[in-house]
């Protein structure tokens, strides 16, 4: 049996540097251009709208709205000011996820750092606006209400802990699903050996199996952007 | 005990967190069937929800398996 996890490594595919700055092109790199030119594309279709919308200016509109539902009316006004990070967020991870289901792509969502420094975007994002907005009461929401006051010293560093793994679980999460996903295609896709009858089951479980993945590529897009945009909802707006 | 037996062995004890994850989503999904049989006009603010709890479930499940992944093949 091969390696499942051979599919996870970046290969380089041209290397250069300029000025001492390592700019290889790797094909997580690439793929990363790609899912990006296609979020692109995507919106621009919005340039091109119609008053009666053809199926993807209705996708669009769709996922416009879906995303500005999560953090609240769409014509709040930290909506307004928030929808373009959250929306940007949304597209691309699900685009990555997405592209990455097409054999013989690279899944960039499947390495560690990319899910982690979005993930501690979004926090430090949230930290920021919350600082803006609320000042000093942005720190109130480690307090709870209607706790007494002898339970404080336990209750606070639970609360700045729990705090402070946000950007861990959510970094992690969409990783771990991804390299899980791939994984699982790979084992089962080498279970086929030959032209038996085990061997076509096996090949129609891995269909079904795909059709799972990619819905779990756009629920984990989904995931991720309901939890960013409960995180600056909670930042700015308190408990 | 050899190293590959060992190595077997570990990979069948990881994915056992999946005993509790299988209770949990069935917990889910009962609890989503009760509250719309219940009241059939929440179903549309309960199923998003429900689709949110499933996929927090399921990713603790799924990092177990990535543990069970990385003892077999690393």
């Amino acid at each position: 049996m091969t390696n499942p996890m051979l599919q996870f490594f970046q290969k380089p595919l041209c290397q250069f540097g300029v000025m001492g700055w390592d700019l290889t092109l790797t094909n997580g790199v690439l793929f990363m251009f790609v899912s990006l030119f296609g979020v692109v594309a995507f919106c621009s279709i919005l340039y091109r709208a119609q008053m009666q919308p053809s199926r993807w200016q209705m996708l669009v509109e769709k996922s416009f709205f879906l995303v500005a539902g999560m953090i609240g009316p769409v014509n709040d006004q930290l909506t307004k000011q928030v929808l373009p990070f959250t929306l940007s967020i949304f597209l691309i991870v699900v685009f990555g996820n997405v592209v990455g289901l097409v054999p013989g792509a690279f899944t960039f969502t499947s390495q560690l750092i990319v899910t982690m420094f979005m993930a501690i975007v979004v926090f430090l994002v949230s930290i920021v606006l919350g600082i803006k907005k609320r000042g000093l009461k942005f720190f109130k929401q480690f307090v709870p209400h209607g706790v007494s006051a002898w339970l404080y010293p336990l209750i606070i560093p639970v609360e700045i802990l729990s705090f402070f793994t946000r950007p861990l679980s959510l970094g992690l999460r969409l990783f771990v699903n991804m390299v899980a996903g791939h994984s699982i295609l790979a084992v089962f896709a080498s279970f086929i050996a030959g032209i038996s009858v085990i061997s076509v089951c096996v090949g129609l479980l891995n269909a079904v199996l795909f059709v799972l993945e990619v819905s779990i590529a756009v629920l984990q897009g989904y995931v991720f952007s309901v939890l960013s945009s409960l995180y600056l909802q909670e930042a700015v707006k308190g408990h | 005990m050899e190293v590959e037996s060992a190595k077997l062995i570990a990979a069948g004890l990881a994915v056992l967190p999946l005993l509790g994850v299988g209770i949990g989503i069935g917990n889910i999904f009962a609890t989503l069937i009760q509250s719309i049989a219940r009241n059939p006009s929440v179903q549309k603010n309960l199923f998003p929800m429900a689709i949110l709890g499933f996929a927090l479930t399921e990713a603790v499940g799924l990092i177990a398996l990535l543990v069970s992944f990385l003892i077999l093949f690393r």
